[in-house]
């Protein structure tokens, strides 16, 4: 029944993941355990994008049921979720620049994929990041950028982060529009990822978690 | 509309893009400011023209993609264009002065004036130093639902209606006295004076009206730019044409947002669809005898259909078949849509290789322009594409290396237009007279 659960919602199927979700809370089942399931959806989501075989409206669209699941599960749940983390992580659109859409997936997948993740919005200062890296001891930094100004930005993100003395402990990738390797290098960032899943891969290698 | 015997409703798409074509070689409202500059003038639009019907040209055409890079090379900034016409069309003219031979060049047409959008300030569009940093380079657009999901009836019922008095007050508090309009059908007469008597819209309409003063000014401004640039034997590539894009994006990026539409996309696939087609009626019935412009080239911003938003299946269903009827209904009206496929386009090859002959010119940003020569070849002229990376971060060698290689890779049997592939607002002009000196060096025709 799980399996199915966790298969229901990587097919995206709406209407039955939530008449699921609704008897087996009534069954009186552990709520955990179906978050657990919707976790292995996900995965399968995250494999199929990595896979090439889903894309962007099939992120969003299991964004919005796990969303939904986990809302109906909540009233249930007898003490706040504790899931052990890879490691934490902070992102960000440059300063400058507006566009989220790319960031919240990113943000998303992250944390879907066992990531705590620090989402500090669009058009973010270079001190916020670093602040944000001082206070969280993140050892990863996420930037994101849609448009050509978030060349320049990115790069004085990171010179901000080497002058507070951080960038020998933190990894950065880069992400975005028009970003490539020839802005990572610009950027001396460490990595460019092409999405989000690239994002995931990345956290993953400089965690070292498989 | 055309000086030939044949009636425009009996014409060919090719025979009415011929019109076309001669008005933009012959451009009636400019006058020359020498024979050269009239030389040079049909000298570049003949290339375009030549590059646009598959034909090679003595030599690649080049579209510099220096978007308000004239602004910051001379030392102002997209926000003092927006308040200052003036001083941006000096810094303008001084720019085509010493950058010296181009194929094509526009006035700072993409900056709107400071003063009105001061006061029709939209949710939908943040400008520099109206919602962006006063120093930011361009416009940025915010997405949202700002269409719900359960409106599409109400759109396509009547798009005027509910654009006006729906979308517009959503979007723009400038505009909010809207909502209390009449219905647009229903007014006809008496209704136009008694919706006036609300003290609120008699206020949005003479606030419209002081504006429109200032947009004279703005448009006048803008207009004489142009004229001298013309008159001085450069082009324009795009001149007044309808601003057009895909039916898909047209629900995507501004009425419904990122998170709408894929909802729609799952929830209610059958209402898209037919909103999308609508959609299209509309966009034909705007395209039906289109007045002559400067150039016939349309640019067609495209955004959501490139190969990491969505499937080739997804392409398929929703972002082809009615782009693909926009395009005809415009190729059939001689028009030239000239669509900007914004991120990459790898996947969509072949998908979009089903038009007639020589009608689409493809803009590419990031897509494998040899493949792009490989498969769109015989079918249309394509454009692009300097990584916008490089043209902002390298040097004049991998400049010329890059430039070098397009050419090789897309020039050869014509059909090619050097271009960037997003443009530029800052950077080097070193990189740009690099692109342009790269055509005429490994460019030129040898036949």
């Amino acid at each position: 029944m799980s399996g199915d659960f966790a298969n229901l919602l990587a097919d995206l199927k709406e209407d039955e993941v939530l008449r699921l979700t609704e008897e087996r809370i009534e069954s009186g089942e552990d709520p955990l355990k179906i978050l657990d399931d919707s976790r292995k959806g996900m995965g399968i989501v995250g494999k199929r994008f990595a896979d090439g075989e889903y894309f962007l409206p099939e992120l969003v669209f299991s964004g919005e049921l796990l969303k939904q699941v986990t809302e109906l599960v909540k009233p249930h749940l007898k003490q706040a979720v504790e899931t052990k983390r890879l490691g934490t992580i902070v992102i960000g659109t440059v300063a400058g620049d507006i566009h989220d859409i790319g960031l919240n997936i990113v943000d998303f997948m992250l944390d879907v994929n066992g990531f705590k993740v620090h989402n500090l919005g669009v058009d973010v200062a270079k001190e916020k990041f670093v602040d944000k890296v001082k206070e969280t001891k993140a050892p990863i930094v996420g930037l994101s950028g849609f448009l050509t100004p978030a060349f320049d930005a990115m790069k004085e993100t990171v010179e901000a982060l080497d002058a507070a003395g951080l960038r020998k402990d933190i990894k950065v990738m880069i992400g975005g529009g028009q970003m490539d390797d020839e802005v990572r290098k610009y950027a001396k960032a460490d990595a460019f990822g092409k999405d989000a899943m690239a994002a995931v891969a990345l956290a993953k290698d400089w965690v070292g978690a498989k | 509309m055309n000086d030939t015997a044949k009636k425009w409703e009996e014409m060919t798409w090719q025979e009415k893009r011929e019109v076309r074509f001669k008005r933009w070689l012959n451009p009636p409202d400019v006058k020359f400011v020498s024979p050269e500059a009239e030389r040079l003038y049909k000298e570049r639009v003949t290339r375009f023209i030549k590059a646009i019907k598959l034909e090679e040209p003595d030599r690649v055409p080049v579209m510099l993609p220096h978007g308000n890079f004239p602004a910051y090379w001379g030392g102002a900034t997209f926000r003092t264009i927006m308040y200052d016409y003036k001083k941006g069309h000096e810094i303008w003219k001084k720019y085509m002065e010493e950058f010296g031979d181009m194929d094509t060049f526009n006035g700072p047409a993409f900056i709107p004036s400071g003063k009105i959008s001061e006061v029709i300030a939209s949710k939908t569009q943040k400008l520099p130093g109206l919602g962006l940093p006063e120093d930011a380079s361009m416009y940025q657009f915010v997405e949202g639902e700002y269409m719900k999901a359960d409106e599409y009836d109400a759109y396509m019922m009547d798009a005027t209606d509910y654009n006006i008095r729906v979308m517009m007050p959503r979007t723009s508090d400038f505009f909010k006295s809207f909502a209390k309009l009449p219905p647009l059908r229903m007014s006809i007469g008496n209704p136009w004076v008694a919706a006036l008597a609300d003290p609120e819209i008699r206020q949005t309409f003479q606030s419209l009206m002081d504006l429109s003063d200032e947009y004279i000014k703005w448009r006048t401004a803008g207009m004489e730019i142009n004229n001298y640039i013309r008159s001085h034997g450069y082009p324009s590539l795009f001149g007044g044409g309808p601003l057009l894009g895909a039916p898909f994006d047209h629900f995507a990026d501004v009425l419904r947002g990122t998170h709408g539409i894929v909802m729609d996309m799952y929830r209610q696939p059958e209402k898209l669809h037919e909103a999308m087609e609508s959609q299209l009626k509309l966009v034909t019935s705007q395209i039906k005898n289109f007045p002559m412009m400067s150039s016939p080239v349309c640019i067609m911003p495209l955004h959501k259909g490139d190969d990491t938003f969505m499937s080739d299946a997804q392409f398929e269903e929703y972002y082809w078949p009615t782009l693909r009827a926009v395009f005809l209904a415009m190729i059939d009206e001689g028009l030239v849509p000239m669509p900007f496929a914004e991120g990459k386009y790898n996947n969509r090859l072949k998908q979009i290789a089903d038009t007639p002959r020589s009608g689409v010119v493809w803009w590419f940003d990031q897509t494998d322009m040899a493949e792009a020569k490989r498969i769109l070849g015989d079918v249309c002229c394509i454009v692009g594409n300097v990584p916008t990376s490089i043209m902002m971060t390298g040097n004049v060698e991998q400049i010329t290396v890059t430039c070098r290689k397009l050419i090789e890779d897309c020039a050869p049997g014509g059909g090619y237009i050097l271009g960037g592939g997003a443009s530029i607002d800052k950077g080097k002009i070193e990189n740009l007279r690099a692109m342009m000196a790269a055509a005429k060096e490994y460019g030129v025709s040898k036949k």
